[in-house]
């Protein structure tokens, strides 16, 4: 499966559905709060994923800190997946 | 006057039927009597009882109310032993097993204490002493009422139940328990038995309505409570029923019986709040929007543990004004609470029961690592193939009706919805 994939896909369902607008282009090192999602947003969207992979890694406490970048976020939920 | 005296007033033939036979009201009387004379030992005592059959259940309360000191409706068998409180021995009912038997404290036995089990919100389940007369407080008697055949779908060991039942019994009317079937089930024996009154909570109307053969029945008493009675379901009832009287109550375990609105709209007059309802009730609304309440119906152990100094009691109920109209918008302790913006699930539930397509809903809070809960909502629709296409008709309904943080961040179609034993949906729900 692939993650990054599924993220982007989760990322333009919930900023339709929580009415916030994606930047274009977003990069591994794009910033998440550049994205163009608030904090509802993002809520949505690890709700969203979990409903899809199963698990929300920001709940396992697995994470140690909290990612800054798309690409750290992506790399969080790789991580998971791999385990 | 005790439930025994009054029945014997009853000069009609059917009171109770179950699946193989009916009970007439001399027959239920007689059967009383001659419990009280054979278990004349426990009189004065306190007494618990299990719930068997409708018909033993009725035969139980008549010998029992009068005759006992404390009477406790059992929710169950297993909770027994945790419930007793200020009582040194307490006889169950039908066993008669004696439970912590120390020094039996016999009274005199004209009023007993009925105590019935809050349900559903929370897992400890409070007892609440009513006295009788409270509980028949607004029993309606009539011709008409005599006739009914009442469908018992609360357990009738819950407050709910209990109104319906103590509403048949004193008004002469039959009653058919219909409590343990499936929904299934319980229309084929409403058809059969020729149920003309039903008591149910809006979730439970909701199933009925799902139900095939219901607009078939001759429905004649329709009443709803326990839950928000929304419009839409009020209207969807008035147009399946014409012919019945359509009245949802508000009630509550703690206050008793508040009140009963008939014209057909949602919540209740808002010129109920100024004036002294039949001098009987008043109301008002706090700054956080909690109804109070004060009745005369409300025991006063009650109104000695929770009613301030004018006798009020914070029904933990809230709602707001609208127009001419006080509307309820669900209790004060569901609420969720989205990144610090408060939720009313009810309020939610009612948005998606306007969508057409739509049987029922149930939202709830959804843990959520980044905002500390989300709204959640468990949706029944009918038959639709493309569920995929009908979420987004949703959630773009829901962005045209709610605020952001109230859309339900999931949804998840389910064939039924999680009820309590009491026909509430599980508010308690907190899906990890």
């Amino acid at each position: 499966m692939n993650v990054e994939a599924s993220i982007r896909n989760a990322m333009e369902q919930v900023a339709e559905l929580s009415d916030c607008e994606l930047v274009e282009n977003i990069e591994q090192e794009t910033v998440l709060l550049d994205c163009g999602l608030d904090s509802l947003g993002y809520a949505m969207l690890v709700a969203q994923l979990e409903e899809e992979l199963g698990f929300d890694p920001f709940t396992e406490q697995q994470v140690t800190s909290y990612p800054s970048t798309f690409g750290e976020f992506v790399a969080i939920y790789q991580a998971c997946l791999d385990k | 006057m005790t439930l025994l005296e009054l029945l014997e007033k009853q000069t009609l033939e059917k009171a109770a039927i179950t699946d193989q036979e009916s009970f007439s009201y001399a027959e239920l009387i007689q059967q009383a009597k001659s419990y009280r004379n054979q278990f004349s030992d426990i009189k004065g005592c306190s007494v618990a009882i299990i719930y068997g059959d409708i018909k033993e259940f009725i035969v139980a309360l008549c010998a029992l109310d009068g005759f006992c000191k404390n009477l406790y409706l059992l929710p169950d068998r297993h909770t027994f032993p945790n419930m007793v409180v200020n009582d040194t021995s307490i006889v169950l009912w039908p066993d008669h097993e004696i439970i912590q038997a120390e020094e039996a404290v016999k009274a005199p036995c004209i009023n007993t204490r009925w105590f019935i089990a809050t349900s559903g919100t929370t897992s400890v389940p409070k007892w609440i002493e009513h006295q009788f007369e409270s509980l028949i407080g607004s029993v309606k008697t009539s011709n008409k009422m005599s006739k009914l055949v009442w469908g018992l779908l609360y357990q009738p060991f819950r407050f709910a139940g209990l109104q319906v039942l103590l509403q048949s019994l004193v008004s002469g009317a039959s009653i058919v328990d219909l409590t343990s079937e499936e929904v299934k089930e319980k229309l084929l024996k409403m058809h059969k038995f020729g149920v003309s009154a039903v008591s149910a909570t809006p979730g439970m109307w909701r199933q009925l309505l799902m139900g095939e053969k219901l607009s078939e029945l001759v429905l004649s008493h329709i009443t709803l409570g326990g839950e928000i009675a929304e419009q839409s379901l009020l209207d969807m009832l008035k147009r399946t029923f014409s012919q019945a009287q359509v009245r949802h109550i508000y009630a509550s375990t703690e206050a008793g019986v508040g009140f009963v609105v008939s014209d057909g709209k949602a919540g209740f007059p808002a010129d109920w709040l100024a004036e002294s309802k039949d001098n009987l009730l008043s109301m008002f609304i706090d700054d956080s929007q909690h109804l109070w309440i004060r009745s005369n119906a409300v025991s006063q152990a009650i109104v000695n543990e929770l009613a301030d100094k004018n006798g009020f009691i914070d029904t933990q109920d809230l709602v707001e004004v609208k127009g001419d109209r006080v509307l309820f918008l669900g209790r004060a302790t569901g609420v969720i609470n989205v990144g610090g913006n408060k939720v009313h699930p009810e309020l939610i539930e009612q948005t998606l029961h306007d969508i057409e397509g739509v049987r029922g809903a149930h939202v709830y809070a959804k843990k959520n690592s980044v905002l500390g809960s989300l709204v959640h909502a468990d949706v029944v629709v009918c038959e639709r193939d493309d569920l995929l296409a009908f979420k987004k008709e949703i959630i773009e309904y829901c962005k045209s009706k709610l605020q952001r943080y109230e859309i339900p961040a999931t949804i998840k179609f389910v064939d039924n919805l999680a009820m309590t034993q009491a026909g509430k949906l599980r508010r308690e729900t907190m899906n990890a």
